[in-house]
Order: C-alpha cells, then structure tokens, then sequence
C-alpha cells in the first residue's frame, strides 16, 4: 500500500514537465508555430493575472480585515462542531463556505490559509484539494441560466451543491489518507 | 451577491475589531494585504503565462478537439437524450447540442476558463431550442450544470501558481489527491442529480 500511494503521489511530480514538453513537441509536429502560439497565449496569461489584482486586492483586504479582527476565529470556533463531525480542520472551513459563492473570494481565502499555517500543513494541502473540486455554483448556474432566460432552475443548485460538499468532505479525508 | 459578500465581510470585521479594540491590527491588516495582492498576482503570474502560452499551442494543435472526442462516449452515455436526437451520426453532429456540452467539458477538464463560458452558453442555447418546457430548466441542462460547476481540471494551474507563490516545498504534491476528490465530487453531484430528476418526473407522473 505505501509503496503504491507513493508511487502515486510522485505523479503529481511529473505531470507538469511531461505535459509542457509533451504538448509543446506534439504540436510541432503537427507543423503549429509553437514559439508564435506560447508567446502569443503567455500575453493572455500575463494579462489575466493582472486583472486579478483589483478583486484580489478588495477581497484579500476583507479577508485580512476579517482575520485581524477576530472574527475569522469567531466563525471558526462557531463552525468547529460541523467540522469535527465531518472530519475537515477547521482552519479551511471559511474556504468551504466561499468556495460556492466566489472564485476571487476562495482564491483569498485559500491564500490566508496558505500564509497562515504554511502551504504544506494538513489544513494548507487540505484547502488546497478543496479549492480545485467545485466551482462557484452560485455564479454559474444563474449564468448560465439566465444567457437563455430560464427562471427556474429546479434542483440544479442543491445538486451542485450536494457535489460541492461531497467534494469538500473527501478532500479533507484524501489529505489526511495521503499526507 | 459579491457585493453582498464583501459587505457583510466588512461590516463583521469592523464590529468585532471595535469591539476587541484592534485598530492598529486592522490597519496594518489593509495596509498589507492590499501590497499583497499585487505580490501575489505578480508571484502567480509565470505561471499563468506558462499554462495559457501552452494552451494556446495545444489549441491550434487540434489537442482540444482530440480531447473531445476522447470524452465523447462519456457525455453520449450521460445526455442519452441529446443524443438520440442525433442517432444517425456516429460522433457529435457539428453543431449539435451535444458537440456543445462536450466542448465545454473538455474546455473545463483543459483548464481553458476563458473559452468555457461562451462553449457552456452555446451549449445551453442548443438545448434549449430542443426544449418543451419554456421558462423551467430541463433534466439535460441540469446535468449539465453540474457537470460544469463540479469541474474536474487536468492541471489546476490557478493552484499551482498560488501553491508555489505561498512557499509549498513542492506545490504539485496535492495533485492525485485533486483529482480523486473532484471525481468523487463530480461523481456525488450526478448522482445526486439523476436520483433528483427521477424523483421528480415521478412527482410529476403522480400528479396526473
């Protein structure tokens, strides 16, 4: 078992490198102009990273207001039997919450949580599992929805949010299994 | 709701920071993290070029295209009804409904944010110009919302960067255990979504 999860675990060290030069060669071979196409989609890059800093910095402004007033801890300490029947820290319950409702709002709550107790704490690689499985399903369904003026959703938002916290739950059993 | 958010965030924070008297913590706590955002979007920013420059190649390549139809006997099997409607093609008609759902799936599972929304609305308006029920979203749409809102990414590259912009010793360890929980949160929300659909078209029977 240790010998298999370990070998599992090195995965995640060799995804990036064989994709990036995997996919780079492929599509030199398929005769793109890959120098042009990497320069050209790294721009895109550039920019989108730095559209991130107005929402970033509002909202990592609220969060670290939220910290050094001590109410971040109030909602803990509020949230603490849930969590511990649940099995999740915790520290990445704020996280949980937000992860439905906003991408730049997780995005700065992971970030707390990652400067807070380190990247590679239980909490930090918890949150950050927990960042990655469910999307903001109060944004995207009403969307969605909306671009085709559908007023009633039906059971589309408790589905997606029964995922949501399903994703939540095995994420912080993942970790703890893992790591 | 944002707004709504970011208010209620404010206006706790200021109650208890003035109840607990911490006003030099709170200002420091602007202060910082309002230069933080900068640092962290320029820490994060390599990475994000990294990941676009490469998807942007992998794109003209035709690898998002090759992806889809490697993800196509999946969505056949999960929208049955999209695809009867298109029953004598083999693959996804060009333009069909189904081509829709599945391009924006294989956007999502690529990490292509930019090119997923416009893919999911198309795909929306495909399905609902085969819909019968007007304003009330159908079973297809529902599935395929989330679908969509449980996306499981290849290389989350969001992750990657602010793993690496916060110090991690190596930032892509999490990366098998994303995987496995996004699939047991994709697999929780269709479940949870067919067992709704039944419930409710035997609802519907019953009232008839």
């Amino acid at each position: 078992m240790s010998g298999l999860s370990a070998w599992f675990l090195s995965l995640g060290g060799w995804v990036m490198p064989v994709m990036f030069c995997g996919i780079l060669l492929y599509s030199g071979a398929k005769k793109v102009d890959v120098m042009a196409a990497f320069l050209e989609g790294a721009g895109e890059g550039l920019r989108t990273a730095l559209e991130l800093i107005p929402a970033l910095a509002a909202l990592l402004c609220a969060v670290g207001l939220l910290r050094a007033s001590g109410a971040l801890e109030l909602l803990v300490k509020v949230l603490e039997p849930g969590a511990r029947m649940l099995g999740i820290p915790e520290e990445v319950l704020p996280l949980a919450l937000m992860r439905p409702v906003s991408g730049s709002g997780s995005l700065a709550m992971l970030r707390e949580v990652l400067e807070k107790y380190g990247a590679d704490s239980l909490a930090g690689r918890t949150a950050s599992v927990m960042y990655c499985c469910g999307d903001t399903a109060f944004y995207v369904i009403p969307v969605y929805c909306g671009a085709v003026k559908i007023s009633d959703s039906r059971y589309a938002l408790p589905a997606a949010l029964i995922g949501c916290l399903a994703g939540t739950v095995c994420s912080a059993w993942i970790v703890r299994a893992f790591f | 709701m944002l707004n709504r958010i970011f208010l209620g965030m404010l206006l706790a924070a200021i109650v208890v920071g003035m109840a607990l008297g911490r006003g030099e913590e709170l200002t420091s706590a602007l202060l910082e993290q309002s230069a933080g955002a900068v640092r962290l979007a320029i820490d994060m920013a390599g990475v994000m070029c990294l990941w676009s420059g490469l998807m942007k190649a992998a794109e003209r390549a035709g690898l998002a295209a090759a992806v889809g139809k490697l993800l196509s006997p999946l969505t056949r099997r999960l929208f049955p009804k999209l695809s009867k409607k298109e029953q004598n093609q083999k693959g996804p008609k060009e333009g069909s409904a189904l081509e829709a759902v599945t391009m924006n799936l294989t956007a999502n599972f690529l990490g292509l944010g930019n090119a997923a929304t416009p893919l999911g609305i198309k795909a929306m308006e495909r399905m609902a110009a085969q819909s019968p029920k007007g304003s009330a979203a159908t079973d297809e749409m529902i599935l395929f919302l989330v679908c969509n809102t449980a996306a499981v990414q290849l290389f989350p590259s969001t992750l990657a960067a602010v793993r690496q912009a916060s110090g991690a010793a190596r930032p892509l360890d999490v990366l098998p255990a994303v995987w496995i929980a996004s699939l047991a949160a994709l697999a929780a929300g269709v479940g949870s979504a067919l067992l709704m659909g039944r419930m409710s078209r035997r609802r519907e029977g019953a009232g008839r």
